[in-house]
């Protein structure tokens, strides 16, 4: 009787909304939508209509029912259901009313068993029992079960509602079963010859340190007997008596690989067998790595200056070549010269241009790492060249260090300042001389970073940082 | 307008409440077989199929198109109910009843395997469910709309007989496409122990041990031996010969089971 009252508070909620009305033609993916009826929908990217449940998967979404638009009854019967909306994952820990275990919400719908209290405890705080919600049997088959949560390392509940910005995005992620797959679309009863075998990856291109999902699904009409799941080669997951089947691969630190291959093999309850593969590339040139440094020396400069350019790259990599680009064309290529490469080139164009700028170190294995984009801005006043200098590159716990700020513009140098790496400013020195902080001594190891500003006379700026490694002796 | 949305939805959630079996259980039992309906002491009765798993009925209107009563239902302790996870939700019985959503006025015919195919015309809807069709439609909850998938549409009477398809589905098992010869049981922790611990099959039978705890456990006899299973981890046996067969978790031996093959 319980789910009854909760069930009226969403038609209540519905019910007193003001009316909004507005086109069906006009709806954009995302959308909440209703018609004459209380019930409220979610407008999916696929044109489908996704159906709240309960009244509790609503409010893991949205906080109130303020921006639902009212679509007139025709057209809401024109919109085809889609399914069923889950809980927004690491939001809440759900259970059913017919079995103790409690689980954390994952990415697209997947419910993890949390092992123990304790881990309940460390993911979810001490009064973790307070956000267990009760999800109808009825409902539950709208969710798959994942693997077991058995580390706090192994799942991150603010991270995954992070992941999940809109219900779309979720949906995405989930393991599109081929009963969801059906729904509403004009497929024929016919008995399939071989099983019908999907194989997914919510992540690709790959990262170092990425956590990745890999989903499978099949269909047969006799039935699946068993799904297993592979990475390179590896069993990571075998699933019984289901048609989705999921595992989670924790990318290594460092690998010495271009491309990763997920594979699956089904197997039918009458013995049929089936398998897929998915090729996964390691992450190409096109997202920033943390492993390929830029420093441009002056961002801003005056029409017909130059400034120079440095791309470094970590330690880690081994180096190939390392190539920068001005505004993606090619500028300069630096073969086996150990771990930067440097350009300096005369900027030319009308006040307020800019120009984009990155480098990209390819490793020996042909591994691409791009730099993040810096911008240089043509501008009347060019800002001043700074330099930040340590007097050591690292130093013992115990020891200081002095940390050097000098500035150099055509208008002179109004001032030179160190700061720490809140940019709380420890020294500024007036005038043109370079500007000197003893810094230290640490107690502890670790690396420390400063940063160094300088302005001009007309009042242009520019920052810097350094680092200083301190060591044990 | 508030009043009637109430009672239909009261009819979806009021499962539970209705569910109540005609006779009381003194007695529970951990003995049952693929097939079978049944509950723990809540009100909530279930479906247990050939692969181990029970299913939901999502309403009312959904066990009464496949039971007459509750007379057949097995009560067993709540512990192994919870080592039964649930396969998903059972659907209409195809034929007996047509089915449509509040949101939309098509109306659909359930063939099998839980297909909805939508009827047409008003001609093909009088066909199958004579002049007093109106009466044997059904509003599937939107929320449970999503357990049925969606086949052709129906243009001629000749693509679909009511009585045929309940012909065809005469169990639960039947209109989900299980196969009769196959057979699951749960290992739980050592004091649920084999769920079920005892279950008649056919010869020729695939029984399936999964294991649903977080510790490790075998499954051990004089015919057949598995390796250690930890959580999630399945082994089969095909029973080729009729008799009784006991069998014990090989790390807990005070766990014991019996598969009887008929």
């Amino acid at each position: 009787m319980k789910s009854i009252s909760v069930i009226g508070l969403i038609l209540m909620a519905a019910l007193i909304l003001s009316s909004n009305v507005a086109n069906a033609a006009t709806l954009s993916a995302g959308t909440l939508i209703k018609a004459s009826g209380p019930a409220v929908y979610y407008y999916s990217d696929t044109g489908k209509r996704l159906v709240f449940p309960t009244e509790k998967t609503f409010k893991t979404w949205f906080s109130d029912f303020s921006n639902v638009t009212t679509v007139t009854d025709a057209e809401l019967a024109a919109i085809p259901l889609g399914g069923n909306v889950t809980y927004k994952p690491g939001v809440k820990l759900v259970k059913i009313t017919t079995d103790p275990s409690v689980y954390a919400v994952a990415a697209g719908g997947v419910l993890r068993h949390i092992a123990s209290e304790s881990l309940a405890v460390s993911l979810y705080g001490p009064d973790w029992n307070t956000k267990v919600d009760d999800v109808p049997d009825a409902f539950f088959t709208n969710y798959n079960v994942g693997s077991e949560i058995t580390s706090t390392s192994d799942f991150s509940p603010s991270a995954i509602t992070a992941l999940a910005t809109s219900i779309d995005a979720d949906k995405l992620a989930r393991t599109t079963g081929q009963t969801t797959d059906n729904q509403n679309t004009n497929t024929t009863t016919t008995t399939p010859t071989a099983p019908i075998v999907t194989l997914t990856s919510n992540k690709s291109p790959l990262h170092l340190n990425d956590l990745v999902t890999i989903s499978a699904t099949a269909s047969y009409a006799t039935g699946i007997r068993q799904i297993s799941l592979f990475f390179d080669g590896q069993l990571l997951n075998t699933c019984n008596y289901t048609t989705i089947c999921n595992v989670d691969y924790h990318m290594p630190a460092y690998y010495q690989k271009d491309s990763f291959e997920a594979s699956v093999t089904v197997q039918t309850i009458d013995l049929k067998t089936a398998s897929k593969v998915l090729d996964l590339p390691f992450a190409s040139a096109t997202q920033a790595a943390s492993e390929a440094s830029i420093k441009v020396d002056r961002s801003t400069i005056n029409p017909g200056q130059s400034t120079g350019i440095t791309v470094t790259a970590a330690e880690t990599v081994n180096v190939k070549n390392i190539t920068i680009y001005v505004d993606t064309s090619t500028v300069k290529g630096c073969d086996y010269l150990g771990r930067t490469c440097q350009w300096s080139q005369v900027y030319n164009g009308n006040i307020g241009k800019t120009f984009n700028v990155y480098g990209i170190i390819t490793d020996t294995s042909g591994r691409a790492y791009r730099t993040t984009d810096e911008t240089i801005t043509l501008a009347a006043n060019d800002s001043p060249a700074v330099t930040v200098l340590t007097s050591k590159p690292w130093i013992y716990v115990g020891e200081t260090v002095d940390v050097t700020v000098s500035g150099a513009d055509d208008n002179g140098i109004q001032s030179n300042i160190v700061s720490d790496a809140q940019k709380a400013v420890l020294k500024t020195c007036s005038g043109a001389s370079p500007c000197t902080y003893s810094a230290g001594p640490w107690s502890q190891t670790g690396t420390y970073t400063f940063y160094g500003k300088a302005t001009d006379l007309l009042g242009a700026s520019d920052e810097r940082s350094v680092t200083v490694e301190v060591r044990n002796n | 307008m508030f009043k009637r949305i109430t009672s239909l939805i009261a009819a979806i959630a009021m499962l539970a409440g209705t569910f109540m079996p005609v006779s009381t259980f003194a007695a529970t039992t951990s003995s049952f077989n693929p097939g079978t309906l049944i509950k723990g002491s809540g009100q909530a009765v279930y479906y247990f199929a050939e692969n181990g798993k029970r299913y939901v009925f999502p309403n009312e209107k959904t066990y009464f198109t496949w039971y007459n009563d509750f007379n057949k239902v097995v009560q067993i302790p709540d512990t192994l109910l919870y080592a039964i996870p649930i396969g998903g939700n059972v659907t209409y019985r195809p034929g007996k009843k047509m089915v449509k959503i509040t949101t939309d006025p098509k109306v659909y015919v359930v063939d099998e395997g839980g297909y909805l195919r939508h009827v047409t015309t008003e001609q093909l809807a009088q066909t199958f469910y004579n002049i007093n069709w109106k009466n044997q439609v059904d509003d599937v909850p939107d929320a449970f709309f999503t357990n049925y998938k969606t086949g052709n549409a129906i243009t001629t009477a000749a693509e679909y007989s009511p009585a045929n398809v309940m012909t065809n589905t005469t169990t639960i098992s039947k209109d989900k496409g299980f196969d009769e010869l196959m057979a699951a049981v749960s290992i739980g922790n050592t004091m649920t122990g084999f769920v079920p611990s005892s279950m008649t099959v056919k010869k020729g039978t695939t029984v399936t041990w999964t294991n649903q705890d977080s510790a490790t456990h075998s499954v051990k006899s004089d015919g057949f031996q598995s390796e250690n299973l930890s959580y999630n981890q399945s082994y089969s046996h095909t029973f080729n010969s009729t008799g009784s067969f006991q069998y014990y978790d090989g790390l807990h031996t005070s766990v014991v089971g019996t598969i009887n093959v008929q």
